[in-house]
């Protein structure tokens, strides 16, 4: 079987992108090397979280999806949440509330975050530590990165009033 | 081995002729999340993530597409309401919200492990599968689908959907899981159903997984239990039955004598919140 | 104790210094950095848990095309001489990969490449290629025929006579008796403690497992090697220990130190994995022999099972105690699993127990501890660094002691633990043994212990827990025989601050015209915030803002010396450094000034971007950096070195709240609460955040975390679907309260708060299991199986 590349066309963070893939390439690399390194990899697996992406909409682990998987599709990485200088609300509670560490987890936590606000603009702890539980930390507990969610979902939610 | 070949089907029929046409190792891939995680890739791959994503109640029928991923199900409204949570409680607890956005039905019954989820609670919704291959269409009880660890029937053939009657109304069901975490693959998991008349039970169906080759209905149990009154001694004695019936391993994830203990104690557990009782 | 100060900048809740490229994904991790022509590169692991290479043959790997080099012990070959400008041959000779200060105390029993495995992952051989899947490839090209030989799995096996010996080769160096596979070990005792038993009421011994469990931080090990324009070699790598990278860089590949930068950029985690040279010389290594740079990552699996772990330990502890709660003698004795190759093994048992037995009053100590090789994975460093399994031991040992006269676990600690003013003689006596740089002078004099908190952390902690109504009502709760019980238990916690007389950090400041500074240093910021902190600690001296330092760390072609990130030295002891070096631009910019405006130093001083003189006078820090830069054509700069003579100890205590689920086995953590005296809190948010953090590492090896093998040393952890760390759900109320003493030592006031809160969740949880079910489990994780069979509850 001849090994050919293939033109994945997708949209990443609202620009139309167009990247040559292999069949066997996984999206999180495919992300990476198009230069979107806000996508980790941290397992290669689905359990670490780290390359957490919104696809169409709903968080998935980018590294147990073929690229060719994606095509027509709308993916979302961390570098489209800010809006030039100015950072989303999301990232600014994370560094208001000390809920960086070493910062592996944070892209993909955002992103699961982005989208439960979006779905559930008020949400509960539990609904939070839900979201989050496909998001390992090792360094923060989780505590504050709750916190900050609870926080971003409030000033959203006014700021949308 | 590395893919070297990735097909995308529009139609279940090109799907299967895509299949059958190739030479070399293919698999069908929808969700990936179990298909990337194997240490050796197949040659090609059809593509079925966007085909068979279809739910809908059918007359008197449920039937769920084989793509229709595991969110799709937690949040089928519909559904949950006729079958009193059992599969919403099911999706809940598989995994991670991301996994769940991918994961589909059809391949975790397709994928044929012991722990599969979703196989003890559609074996108590008795439900039935529609499979296609070369040859067409055919359609089988799910519990005619599973033959051993890891093996099915399908073999190279496309699960293309499920089907189980609406359950009646007043239904009570519950669907647990035992892991070393939450939403980690089952230790034990367990899934009942019952249609009580007054303190009567007159239907009773139960189901295990990771405790035997395959998930299993536990007749005995279920016998047992049919025409007596939903007491806490007839609730232990069908757990004991449950216990007997199933045959453990022990591996990574726990001992063959923690999981028996745990198949008497879950479906004990899972009959007393059918009937409301606190634990 | 001295009385804190107002601050200005130590002390506020400032966003981290590295936080905006953190939120934003930027390239900041070693792997966000390739290089054109970069090659990948693998290790072929070992499939033998204990075995020699009778041949191997590359001939097909190399020939692969794509492949740029493949290395086995044959290209390591024992040479007399140097090896001179060949790269493709490296020199034989003996080296630890431990990240610590040279002389290292670990044994040297590395080799580049060896011909003998002594775990399964250990290192055959390493392949470069053109991408992973040729790399993969040519690693099942090399043919490899072993001699299998005979393996040992636990320290016991090891110690038995005739136990096949796993350090055989003659070229090993400072390992204590390898014909007997002992790694290291010390015994030291303080008074009588026989004598000690003899004169006590109730004499109490019990043993306890601590299993193996890993760091399992986010990001990978991860390394790019490069020759760069001046045939440089460059190592870009997820480190904690850059300059003894460096270092061993150098003894083991046979390039000078000068021919070597080291890079560390954004780290995603080390909590001691990184303490040590994993895959950075083999990675040089391919891009020595290649003359590429090269990618090495380390999988999942080879991270949890192939890189580093804790020591697992077996303890032995007898106390003996009075009625009235006086100890009268308390001795540890530990068996460690050091693993297939030395590593920290001599000095992490070592604070099992100096971290542990000395915050207890008692003139008689007795603390032993022999660290055996096994034909498992190596241990190393791991945060707490050998405190948490002395912890466990220790604090579930003082609830048996507790028990055994009738007190109450919080009362007895307040009765017997230290006070300010107290002296550690157990300490000088390990560091005697162990340390070649301890000042004799130390030997029998004792630590002083200066700032304690640990009265407040106790009584502070059990108010927010509310643990005396709790042990009442949970005991009557438990009493109805209910399916769900509850419990409540509670430890007592020391560590350092840095090692004592070990631990260097240099922090060179160099002043801009504008009034900021650029903040030079060798501290390795490894997701701690160490960058802010010490940021904060210069900014608070200098008057100015956070945001005006700009800090920049660890290349070691830049910044100077600094030992490293562990023994929760950052704080104090680098930013100790960097306080002296900011002290000494602060005496620069008032000189600077005094001439500006005709007035005596000691008439100034720096407050809020000014120079202020006692008369009101006032000249902005940017007057003044403009007139140093251009008027007087002098670059203020100052680089100040710092090594602690003392490693003033952090208190805590901390609470678990627990339900037991009696059919199920199941312990569900409700709330925990840490009470912490770590001095000075620099940036509450970050250090309460460490806590957290920590708590959630240390409820892993309390619950869920295991790392096991099969009979043939096989590891049956796969991946991280079965090495199981706590999720958001599952995490109890946390709960942090900092005591903040102010130790006089420490840059304003800190000392550590990164590893003490490790410590204490596996044996506040057993001690609240034990109040749950009235029975004890020993051994950990405390699983769910064990909490059944505990209680008696299996049927087979």
């Amino acid at each position: 079987m001849k090994v050919e590349k293939s033109t994945l066309k997708l949209t990443v963070n609202g620009q139309q992108k167009e990247f040559l893939v292999l069949a066997n390439d996984r999206l999180s690399d495919v992300l990476r090397k198009e230069g979107y390194f806000g996508v980790k990899t941290g397992c290669y697996t689905g359990d670490c979280g780290t390359c957490t992406v919104l696809f169409n909409g709903d968080p998935i682990v980018c590294c147990l999806m073929l690229a060719l998987q994606a095509q027509g599709g709308a993916v979302d990485t961390v570098e489209g949440m800010a809006v030039g200088a100015q950072l989303h609300p999301i990232q600014e509670a994370f560094l208001d509330e000390g809920a960086v560490q070493c910062g592996f987890c944070t892209p993909g936590m955002l992103l699961s975050a982005q989208a439960l606000i979006h779905k559930v603009p008020d949400p509960s702890k539990a609904q939070i530590q839900e979201a989050l539980s496909g998001n390992l930390c090792r360094c923060t507990g989780y505590e504050r990165p709750i916190r900050a969610i609870q926080k971003a979902a409030r000033r959203m939610k006014e700021e949308t009033a | 081995m590395a893919v070297k070949a990735f097909f995308n089907p529009t139609s279940v029929e090109e799907a299967v002729d895509m299949m059958a046409s190739q030479t070399g190792e293919g698999c069908y891939v929808a969700g990936g999340t179990d298909l990337l995680c194997e240490k050796e890739w197949p040659e090609f791959v059809v593509n079925v993530r966007d085909l068979l994503n279809h739910v809908a109640l059918d007359g008197d029928e449920f039937v769920i597409g084989a793509s229709a991923t595991v969110s799709q199900i937690e949040y089928w409204q519909e559904l949950t309401q006729a079958d009193d949570g059992l599969m919403h409680g099911c999706a809940k607890a598989f995994a991670s919200r991301q996994i769940r956005n991918m994961a589909t039905l059809g391949g975790n019954l397709a994928s044929a492990v012991p722990s599969a989820d979703f196989a003890p609670p559609l074996l108590v919704l008795e439900a039935g599968c529609v499979v296609q291959g070369k040859e067409g269409a055919r359609a089988l009880p799910l519990d005619a689908f599973f033959s051993g660890p890891h093996r099915s029937v399908l073999e190279k053939d496309l699960l293309v959907e499920v089907r189980f009657p609406k359950p009646a109304a007043g239904t009570k069901a519950c669907f647990l899981k035992i892991g070393r975490t939450p939403g980690d693959i089952a230790v034990v998991n367990v899934a009942v159903l019952l249609v009580l008349e007054g303190q009567t039970v007159k239907k009773a169906r139960i189901a295990l997984g990771a405790v035997a080759p395959t998930p299993i209905r536990v007749y005995q149990a279920e016998t047992f239990l049919e025409d007596k009154p939903a007491s806490e001694e007839n609730f232990q004695q069908a757990a004991e039955l449950a216990q007997q019936a199933a045959s453990p391993i022990s591996d990574q994830r726990g001992s063959h004598a923690y999981r028996s203990q745990m198949c008497m104690a879950l479906t004990r557990r899972a009959l007393r919140q059918c009937v409301g009782r606190d634990e | 104790m001295t009385t804190r100060p107002k601050f200005n900048v130590v002390g506020k809740d400032l966003w981290r210094v590295d936080g905006r490229q953190l939120v934003t994904g930027a390239p900041a991790f070693t792997d966000d950095y390739p290089q054109r022509n970069m090659l990948i590169g693998k290790i072929l692991g070992s499939p033998h848990a204990h075995a020699r290479i009778k041949s191997i043959d590359t001939a097909k790997a190399k020939a692969l095309s794509g492949v740029h080099a493949v290395l086995t012990y044959q290209d390591v070959p024992k040479t007399k001489g140097p090896i001179g400008r060949r790269s493709d041959l490296f020199n034989r000779v003996p080296y630890t990969r431990a990240g610590q200060d040279y002389p290292e105390p670990s044994p040297w029993d590395y080799f580049l490449l060896d011909d003998k495995l002594r775990f399964v992952g250990d290192r055959v051989a390493a392949v470069a290629a053109e991408s992973e899947q040729i790399a993969r490839q040519a690693l099942e090209l090399i043919e490899v025929d072993y001699e299998v030989l005979g393996a040992v799995f636990t320290p016991e096996a090891a110690l038995k006579e005739g136990a096949p010996v796993i350090h055989d080769e003659p070229d090993v160096l400072n390992v204590k008796d390898p014909q007997h596979n002992v790694c290291a070990g010390v015994d030291v005792q303080l008074g009588d403690v026989e004598a000690g038993c003899t004169s006590a009421d109730v004499v109490v011994e019990h043993s306890y497992h601590v299993q193996r469990v890993q760091h399992a931080q986010m990001e990978l090990h991860a390394v790019i090697s490069y020759l760069d324009e001046d045939d440089r070699l460059v190592v870009i790598c997820s480190t904690q220990v850059p300059f003894h990278v460096r270092r061993q860089l150098s003894t083991a590949l046979g390039v000078p130190v000068g021919k070597i930068r080291v890079i560390k950029p954004r780290i995603g985690g080390g909590f001691g994995g990184k303490q040590e040279m994993v895959i950075e010389d083999i990675c040089a290594a391919l891009t020595l022999a290649s003359r590429r740079p090269v990618r090495m990552e380390l999988d999942r699996f080879e991270d949890l099972t192939a890189a580093r772990s804790r020591h697992p330990m077996t303890l032995k502890v007898r106390t003996g105690v009075k009625k009235d709660g006086t100890l009268t003698a308390l001795e540890m004795v530990a068996l460690v699993d050091a693993g297939a190759y030395g590593s920290h093994s001599p000095t992490v048992p070592t604070n099992t127990g100096n971290k542990n037995l000395p915050r207890y009053r008692c003139p008689n100590m007795h603390y032993k501890f022999d660290a055996i090789y096994t034909n498992l994975p190596v241990a190393g460093a791991m945060r707490g660094y050998g405190t948490p399994q002395g912890a466990f031991a220790l604090e579930c040992h003082i609830d048996e002691v507790a028990e055994a006269i009738g007190m109450d676990p919080v009362e007895f600690r307040l009765k017997t633990t230290v006070r300010s003013g107290d002296k550690d003689e157990l300490s000088p006596r390990l560091y005697e043994v162990d340390s070649q740089s301890a000042d004799e002078d130390d030997q029998n004099v004792g630590w002083a212990i200066d700032s304690c908190g640990l009265e407040q952390c106790i009584l502070q902690g059990a108010e927010a827990i509310g643990w005396h109504e709790k042990r009442k009502a949970y005991a009557e709760h438990n009493a109805h025989n209910p399916i769900v019980r509850k419990g409540i238990g509670m430890v007592c916690l020391s560590q350092g601050s840095g090692v004592a007389g070990i631990d260097t950090a240099n922090a060179t400041i160099k002043l801009n015209e504008d009034g900021s500074v650029n903040l030079l240093i060798g501290a390795a910021d490894i997701g701690t915030g160490g960058d802010t902190v010490i940021g904060q600690i210069v900014a608070e001296t200098l008057g100015i803002d956070l945001d005006q330092v700009v800090v920049y760390t660890t290349d070691t072609d830049i910044v100077p010396f600094d030992s490293g990130a562990y023994a929760s030295s950052t704080t104090y002891v680098s930013g100790n450094a960097a306080l002296k070096a900011a002290n000494e631009v602060k005496a620069d910019i008032l000189r600077v000034a005094g001439v500006m405006i005709d007035k005596k130093v000691a008439d100034l001083t720096l407050e809020d971007h000014h120079v202020v003189a006692a008369s009101g006078e006032k000249l902005s820090l940017k007057e003044i950096a403009m007139q140093a830069a251009y008027v007087d054509k002098e670059q203020i700069e100052h680089t100040a070195s710092f090594v602690s003579p003392v490693s003033p100890p952090p208190f805590a205590a901390q609470f678990a709240d627990i339900e037991v689920d009696t059919e199920t086995g199941q312990i569900n953590v409700v709330a925990f609460v840490s009470a912490v005296d770590a001095g000075t809190i620099i940036n509450p948010e970050l250090a309460a955040g460490q806590v957290d953090g920590a708590v959630s590492m240390g409820l892993g090896q309390a619950l869920i975390e295991d790392l096991v093998f099969d009979e043939n040393g096989h590891p049956m952890n796969k991946g991280l679907i079965d090495y199981k760390v706590f999720k958001a759900k599952g995490m109890p109320k946390l709960q942090t309260i900092f005591v903040e003493t102010y130790e006089p030592t420490g840059p304003y006031g800190v000392k550590a708060v990164a590893e003490i809160p490790v410590n204490g969740p596996a044996p506040a949880v057993a001690n609240a299991l034990k109040h749950a079910i009235g029975v004890r489990l020993f051994e950990l994780p405390l699983t769910p199986e064990r909490v059944l069979r505990a209680l008696g509850k299996m049927s087979d």
